[in-house]
C-alpha cells in the first residue's frame, strides 16, 4: 500500500488516468473512489465499475493477466485521501508501540482532525461521501471471508448507507477522542450491519421510504407501513435492531475485538427523546458514544447518493451541527465536536474536549 | 412530587441546629411522628431494617453499607451547589451521565475524556490532575481518587461486569473541582462495591480500591442509570475544605441493590441489568481476587434448589406441628431430628450448608418463607407451555395412586398410630405399602431426581392424632380427576398457555370442593407444585434461577488450562455449536416477543382503556371505554361486511360455473341439432339457424351481464377490503382519539407541575414552623432562665449568664422574624399557586367534557 500512495499522489478529483498506475488504485482500493473503464482494442469503451461499486480483486488479477487496458477516471482527490490513510496507518502503529501510547494517540487524532477540517468542517475543500468511504474501507474493511460475502450480498442501496454511516460513525468517534485503533474498527464493522435483518426480502424501495420517514420523524415509519398496506412488515421493522444484533453477533464473532460492542446495534433507532425504538431509552440512558451512534443515525438519509453530495461542503458540519439545529438534547455531542475542531494545535498537542 | 420523596424519618431524636439549617436550605423535610413505616430513610441507627441516613461519621463504611446506610453527609461541608444537586438527586433516586444542565452551570471549564483501554489511564489522569495543579486544588487528593475509582472500573471490566469505553467528565470553578465517571455495566450489585472497601491489602487492591476512593474525595455520589446498565461516581472537591480535624467525607449511594435486597424483592431485578458472561475476551492478569459475577456464581444469588427447598420446608413444617413443636424456633437439632424421615434422602444430597440455612430460615421467618414461595413461583410461570398438560394428567395418576393408598391406610388407623409414634424408616414404608405395597413403585414413578414428599406429608399427617380431614382433599379432590384430564387435553388441543390450563384446574377442583375452600386450595397446589417440579427437573433445576428468568444467555465456558492447547479446536468447534444454540434460543426467545407484540396489537382497541390507569378519572376512562367499543364495533362490522362480500363472491362464483355448463351443454345440442340440419339441408331448415343464433346471441348477452355483476362484486368486495385494510375510518376515530389524549395529559402535567409547586411551597412552609417552633422553644427557655436569674441573688457569673441569654435572644428573636417573614412570602406565593393550579383545574375539566361529548 505504502508504495502505490507514492505513484498514486499526483492524481486529482477528475483527473484520468491510465496504464500501471490504474492497476495500483484497482488494488489499493475495495470500493472504487472513480469510473473504471476497459477500452476495447476497437477505441470503444466499457465501464467495468462506476464510483462506489465494490472491487473485486480476485476478477481484477484475471483482468490484468490478460493484459487489458484500462483507464480510470477519479472522482476523489486521491492525493489528499493517501495523506488521510497514513494518519490512520500511525494510528494502528501507535496501538502497538510501548509506553506513552496515549499521548501519542492524541496527536494523531489532532493530525486527523487537521487533516479532515477543510473537507468535514470549515468547508476550504468540497468532498463526498465516497470519499469518507473510499477513505474509511482502505483503513477499516477487514471482514473475514464469510462476514465480507454476507455484507457484499446486501443490496447495493443499504451497502452504500452502511458503508457512508460507519464512516460518519468512526469519524465522529474519533474526533470526540475515541483513539483506539482496534475500537474504531469495531464501530466500522459493526455499523455495517445496523439493518442487517432487513437485507432479506424485506428491503424494497417501498421499505427505504418507510425508513427514511422513521429517520426523520421516529413513529412514522410505522404509520407509512399503515399507508402502504404493510403492515405485516411492523413487527420486522420493530425487531430489526434486535435481530441484526443478534445476527451480527452470529456473523461477526471473529471479527469484533471488543465484544460489548454488539450492543450498539440495538440502539441505532432510538432517540434522545425517548421516541424511539426498542427501548425507548432517552438522554439520561445514552453515554457519550451511544448518542453519537444515534446521532449518526438519525442525520445519514436511508438513501444515500454518493456523488451528489459533489458539491457540498463540510460534511461533518452539515450532518452532526447543521443536521441537529433543533436538537437541544445532542447539544453535549455537538459541542464535543465543535470545541474539538476549535482547539486543533501542533501536531504534538492534546485537543481538548469541551463539555458542557 | 419530588418534594414528597425528600423526607427523613428521624424519631424522637433531637437535631443540632446546623443540622437542622442544613435540611432546610436543601428542603429536606424531617418527620418525628409516627412509627417511620412509610419512609424511605431513616436517620442513622434508629432502624435497622431500613435504609439510613448519617449525619455523622460512621465507624466502619463496609459495615454502614452492608446494614443500609445509603449515605453519609457531613452537615459542615454539604452546602456547595453541585453537592446539592446531587443531594437532590439522591432523594428523587435518579441520576445523569450528562452534567451540561444541572452542575456544569457552577463550573466555569468542562472537558470530557474517553479511555477505552484500562490499562492505559495515566496519561489522562495527569491531564485532570494538571489542571488540579493549576488551580490549586489538592492534586495529590485528586489523583488518588481518580486511581482508585479507574482501578475499580478495571477490575468490573476484568471480571465482565464492566466494559470500555469509561466517560470521564471533570471541570472546576474558582472553589469547586468535579470529576464524573461512568462506565457500562453489567450484573452489578451493591456488594460489588462493598466488596471494594475493605482494609487495603497490597495482594489484592481490588478490596480497597473504592475506600481509597471515599477517603481522598470531599463529597462523592454513586449511582447507576437505565435498568442499571450504567455506573456514575461523581466526585466533588471544595477549597474552603481545609483538612480539619472533624472533617469527614460525604457519600450517597443509589439505584444500587444488594443481592440480599432482590432476593426479598423481586421487582428490584428490573433495576440492574441482567446478563449471562457472554464475553470472551482477551484477559491481562489482575492482581489478587477480583469482582464477584453474583449472577454467575452458583448457588449465590440464585438459589437451584428452590422447588426442592420449598418441599423440604412443606415437610418439616407439618413434621414440627405433628410433635407440638411448630411453636419453638426451629434449630439444627431439629432439622437433623426430622429431616431423617423424608422420604426421598437421595435429593438431599443436592442441598448445600446455605439451603439447609435457609430451610431453617424459613421455619422460622414467614417472610423468606414468601420469598421463597415467590422464588418457585417464577420458576413455575417460566416453564415451558408444551407439556404442562401432560405433567398435569401425569400428576393426576400419581395422586390416584396416592388416593388408593390413603383410603388403605385411613381404613387401618393402627397402622397410623404405629408410624407417627415413629420416625423410623421401615415403620414408614410399612405404612405406604400398607395400602398397596409399592415404595419402589412410588420411586419409579417419580423418577429418581425428583424429589417429591407428598408420601411423607400425608402419613405424618394422616397419623397425627386421627387428622384424617387432611387426607380426604386428596379423595375428594380425585373425584375431579376424570373431568379434569378430559377438559385439561381439550385445552391442550386449542392451544392453551399454563396460565389458562390452571385457571381451568382451579375452577374445576373448586367445584368438586364446594365451601372447603382449603382443600381445594391444597389439591390444586399439589397437583401444580408436583407437575411444576417434574417440569423443572427436565428442564435442569440448574437453568431456573430469578436471573436466568430475566435473560436469555449466551453461556460460553472457557476450556481448562491444561486442556487448553490440546483441544483448542475442539472446544472452538464446540463453543460454536453452543452459541450458535444460544443463538437459536434467543431468536426463538425475539420470535416469541414478536408474538406476543402481535397479540397486543390485536388488543390495541382493549388496551386503550389501560391507558386510563394513569391518572384519568372514572368517567374519562369511560368515554375512552366507550370509543374503544364502538370501535371494535366498527371493525367488526367491517369484518363482516367482507365477510358477507366474500360470500356473495363465492355464490356468484359458483352461478357463473353453473352458467358456464348450462351454456356449453345448450350449445352441444344446439350444435348436434344444427349437424342435424346440416344434414338434412333440403329441408332447409334456415329458420332453425337463425333461431339458433338468436339463442346464441341471447347466451352471450347473459354470460356479458354475468360477468358485469361479478365484475362489480369483485370491486365491492375489494373496496370493503380496501376499508378494512387501511381501516380509515377506524384510523381517523383513533387519531381523534390520541389527540384529545395528548391534549388531556398535557392539562393533567400543567397541574401536575402547579400541584407540586404548591406542595413544595405547601413543605418549606412547614419547615419554616419547624424552625420557628425550635427557636421559640429556645427563646421561652432563654426567658425563662433570665427571668430565674433576676429573682435570686445577682453573682457575677450568673449576670454573665443572662447577659449571654440575652443576646442569644435577640439573636433568636431576630431570626424568628425573619422566618416569618419569609412564611408570609411564602403564604403568598402559595396562594398564587393554588390558584393557578386551580384555573388549570377547571381547563382540565372543560376538556374532558369535551372529550366526553366526543365519545358519546
Ligand atoms: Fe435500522
Amino acid at each position: 500500500m505504502m508504495e502505490e500512495k507514492k505513484e498514486n499522489s499526483t492524481i486529482q478529483n477528475g483527473n484520468e488516468v491510465s496504464g500501471e498506475e490504474v492497476w495500483s488504485i484497482i488494488f489499493a482500493y475495495k470500493w472504487s473512489p472513480g469510473e473504471f473503464c476497459w477500452i476495447k482494442s476497437n477505441g470503444n469503451r466499457v465501464v467495468l465499475l462506476r464510483p462506489g461499486d465494490y472491487i473485486d480483486h480476485e476478477r481484477f488479477e484475471k483482468f490484468r493477466s490478460g493484459n487489458m487496458n484500462l483507464v480510470f477516471k477519479s472522482s476523489v482527490d486521491i492525493s489528499y485521501m493517501e495523506a488521510g490513510i497514513n494518519i490512520f496507518e500511525e494510528l494502528q502503529l501507535a496501538a502497538e508501540i510501548k509506553g506513552d501510547k496515549e499521548e501519542k494517540k492524541n496527536s494523531i487524532r489532532n493530525k486527523y482532525l487537521k487533516w479532515c477540517a477543510p473537507y468535514l468542517w470549515n468547508g476550504d475543500e468540497k468532498v463526498t461521501l465516497l470519499e469518507m468511504i473510499s477513505l474509511f474501507t482502505r483503513v477499516f474493511y477487514k471482514l473475514d471471508h464469510s462476514s465480507h460475502l454476507t455484507f457484499s450480498n446486501l443490496p447495493i442501496p443499504l451497502q452504500q448507507r452502511s458503508l457512508s454511516l460507519s464512516s460518519m460513525i468512526c469519524s465522529t468517534a474519533l474526533i470526540v477522542g475515541h483513539t483506539d485503533f482496534r475500537f474504531l474498527q469495531d464501530l466500522f464493522h459493526l455499523g455495517l450491519f445496523f439493518d442487517y435483518s432487513l437485507a432479506d426480502e424485506s428491503y424494497s424501495y417501498l421499505f427505504e421510504d418507510v425508513l427514511e420517514k422513521e429517520r426523520i420523524e421516529p413513529g412514522a415509519g410505522e404509520k407509512a407501513l399503515d399507508e402502504q398496506r404493510m403492515h405485516h412488515k411492523t413487527n420486522v421493522l420493530k425487531f430489526h435492531p434486535e435481530q441484526s444484533a443478534l445476527k451480527a453477533e452470529e456473523l461477526l464473532e471473529g471479527v469484533i475485538y471488543n465484544k460489548n460492542l454488539f450492543k450498539i446495534i440495538e440502539l441505532h433507532h432510538e432517540t434522545l427523546e425517548g421516541k424511539g425504538f426498542p427501548k425507548s431509552l432517552n438522554v439520561n440512558d445514552l453515554n457519550d458514544l451511544e448518542k453519537i451512534i444515534v446521532a449518526c443515525s438519525k442525520t445519514m438519509p436511508q438513501k444515500v447518493d454518493l456523488l451528489k453530495d459533489n458539491k457540498e461542503e463540510k460534511l461533518i458540519y452539515k450532518y452532526l451541527i447543521e443536521g441537529l439545529e433543533n436538537e437541544i438534547l445532542f447539544s453535549r455531542i455537538k459541542s464535543q465536536i465543535v470545541s474539538s475542531f476549535n482547539s486543533i494545535g501542533d501536531d504534538e498537542d492534546y485537543v481538548e474536549v469541551v463539555g458542557l | 412530587m419530588s418534594e414528597d420523596k425528600k423526607k427523613i424519618f428521624v424519631g424522637d431524636r433531637e437535631l443540632e441546629d446546623s443540622l437542622v439549617e442544613l435540611l432546610v436550605k436543601l428542603s429536606v423535610e424531617y418527620v418525628s411522628d409516627g412509627d417511620g413505616g412509610d419512609f424511605e430513610y431513616h436517620l442513622h441507627g434508629d432502624n435497622a431494617a431500613s435504609k439510613s441516613i448519617s449525619f455523622s461519621p460512621v465507624e466502619s463504611l463496609k459495615t454502614f453499607l452492608e446494614s443500609k446506610g445509603r449515605a453519609i453527609v457531613n452537615p459542615g461541608y454539604a452546602n456547595n451547589d453541585i453537592s446539592k444537586v446531587l443531594i437532590n438527586r439522591f432523594f428523587e433516586g435518579i441520576g445523569s451521565l450528562d452534567p451540561s444542565s444541572t452542575i456544569a452551570d457552577f463550573l466555569d471549564e468542562t472537558y470530557t475524556l474517553k479511555i477505552t483501554n484500562p490499562m492505559n489511564v495515566g496519561y489522562y489522569q495527569d491531564l485532570i490532575v494538571e489542571n488540579a495543579v493549576l488551580k490549586q486544588f489538592n492534586f495529590v487528593a485528586i489523583r488518588n481518587y481518580l486511581n482508585s475509582v479507574l482501578t475499580f472500573l478495571s477490575y468490573l471490566k476484568h471480571s465482565e461486569l464492566g466494559e470500555v469505553p469509561f466517560d470521564v467528565d471533570y471541570g472546576f470553578s474558582d472553589g469547586t473541582f468535579y470529576i464524573q465517571v461512568s462506565s457500562r455495566v453489567q450484573n452489578l450489585f451493591l456488594d460489588n462495591l462493598i466488596e471494594s472497601i475493605q482494609d487495603s491489602d497490597p495482594n489484592n487492591p481490588y478490596y480497597s480500591a473504592l475506600k481509597m476512593a471515599f477517603e481522598n474525595v470531599h463529597f462523592m455520589d454513586v449511582f447507576t442509570l437505565e435498568k442499571g446498565s450504567k455506573l456514575c461516581f461523581c466526585a466533588v472537591w471544595s477549597k474552603d475544605i481545609v483538612q480539619e480535624e472533624e472533617f469527614y467525607p460525604s457519600l450517597l449511594v443509589h439505584e444500587l441493590y444488594t443481592v440480599a435486597e432482590v432476593e426479598e424483592d423481586h421487582s428490584l431485578l428490573s433495576k440492574i441489568n441482567i446478563v449471562k458472561k457472554n464475553l470472551n475476551d482477551e484477559r491481562v492478569g489482575y492482581p489478587g481476587a477480583g469482582a464477584v459475577n453474583f449472577v454467575d456464581e452458583q448457588g449465590h444469588a440464585k438459589n437451584n434448589n428452590a422447588v426442592l427447598i420449598k418441599k423440604i420446608v412443606h415437610f418439616l413444617d407439618n413434621a414440627r406441628f405433628d410433635n407440638g413443636e411448630d411453636l419453638v424456633t426451629f434449630t439444627n437439632e431439629h432439622y437433623q431430628k426430622y429431616i431423617s424421615s423424608y422420604h426421598d434422602q437421595d435429593s438431599l444430597e443436592r442441598l448445600e450448608q446455605d439451603d439447609i440455612t435457609l430451610i431453617i430460615e424459613c421455619l422460622n421467618d414467614g417472610k423468606k418463607a414468601a420469598s421463597l414461595d415467590e422464588e418457585v413461583q417464577v420458576i413455575k410461570d417460566n416453564l415451558e407451555d408444551d407439556d404442562y398438560a401432560e405433567r398435569i394428567t401425569g400428576s393426576l395418576d400419581d395422586l390416584a395412586e396416592e388416593v388408593q393408598k390413603i383410603s388403605g391406610s385411613s381404613e387401618e388407623g393402627d397402622d397410623s398410630q404405629t408410624i407417627t409414634g415413629s420416625s423410623e424408616e421401615d415403620d414408614y414404608t410399612q405404612t405406604i405399602s400398607g395400602g398397596n405395597e409399592s415404595k419402589s413403585d412410588v420411586t419409579k414413578v417419580k423418577g429418581g431426581t425428583v424429589d417429591n414428599d407428598d408420601g411423607g406429608k400425608f402419613v405424618v399427617k394422616g397419623g397425627s392424632s386421627g387428622e384424617k380431614k387432611k387426607d380426604v382433599w386428596k379423595v375428594k379432590g380425585m373425584k375431579a380427576a376424570g373431568k379434569i384430564k378430559e377438559e385439561v387435553q381439550r385445552l391442550k388441543a386449542s392451544g392453551a398457555s399454563v396460565e389458562e390450563i390452571n385457571m381451568k384446574v382451579k375452577s374445576l377442583v373448586k367445584d368438586e370442593f364446594g365451601e372447603d375452600e382449603e382443600g381445594a386450595n391444597m389439591f390444586f397446589d399439589n397437583l401444580s407444585d408436583m407437575a411444576s417440579d417434574k417440569a423443572v427437573a427436565e428442564q435442569d433445576i440448574k437453568k431456573s434461577s430469578i436471573f436466568d428468568n430475566v435473560q436469555v444467555d449466551l453461556d460460553i465456558e472457557l476450556p481448562d488450562d491444561e486442556n487448553r492447547v490440546d483441544s483448542r479446536k475442539i472446544s472452538m468447534l464446540e463453543n460454536s455449536v453452543k452459541m450458535r444454540d444460544q443463538q437459536l434460543k434467543k431468536m426463538k426467545k425475539l420470535m416469541d416477543r414478536m408474538k406476543k407484540e402481535v397479540d397486543r396489537e390485536r388488543k390495541a382497541t382493549a388496551d386503550i382503556q389501560d391507558v386510563g390507569g394513569t391518572g384519568v378519572d372514572g368517567e374519562t376512562m369511560r368515554g375512552y371505554i366507550a370509543q374503544a367499543t364502538e370501535l371494535k364495533s366498527t371493525v367488526v362490522n367491517l369484518e363482516k361486511a367482507v365477510t358477507s362480500a366474500n360470500n356473495i363472491l363465492e355464490q356468484e362464483r359458483k352461478n357463473k360455473d353453473t352458467m358456464a355448463r348450462n351454456f356449453e351443454r345448450e350449445k352441444d345440442i344446439l350444435l348436434k341439432k344444427l349437424e342435424k340440419y346440416e344434414g338434412t339441408p333440403d329441408d332447409g331448415p334456415t329458420e332453425s339457424i337463425a333461431q339458433i343464433k338468436k339463442n346464441n346471441e341471447a347466451l352471450t348477452r347473459q354470460v356479458d351481464e354475468l360477468k358485469k355483476r361479478i365484475s362489480t362484486v369483485l370491486d365491492n368486495t375489494k373496496k370493503s377490503q380496501d376499508e378494512m385494510v387501511s381501516a380509515s375510518e377506524y384510523n381517523r376515530v383513533k387519531n381523534e382519539l390520541a389527540e384529545n389524549m395528548t391534549k388531556l395529559s398535557d392539562a393533567y402535567t400543567e397541574r401536575k407541575k402547579a400541584t407540586d409547586m404548591s406542595k413544595s411551597l405547601a413543605f418549606k412552609l412547614r419547615a419554616a414552623e419547624q424552625r420557628i417552633k425550635s427557636y421559640s422553644g429556645k427563646l421561652e427557655k432563654a426567658q425563662n432562665a433570665s427571668k430565674g436569674a433576676g429573682d435570686g441573688m445577682v453573682d457575677p457569673k450568673s449576670a454573665h449568664r443572662v447577659k449571654h441569654l440575652e443576646k442569644t435572644n435577640e439573636r433568636l428573636q431576630a431570626l424568628s422574624k425573619k422566618v416569618s417573614d419569609e412564611l408570609a412570602e411564602k403564604k403568598a406565593e402559595l396562594h398564587k399557586t393554588k390558584m393557578e393550579s386551580k384555573a388549570l383545574e377547571s381547563k382540565v375539566k372543560e376538556l374532558e367534557k369535551k372529550l366526553e361529548k366526543k365519545a358519546a
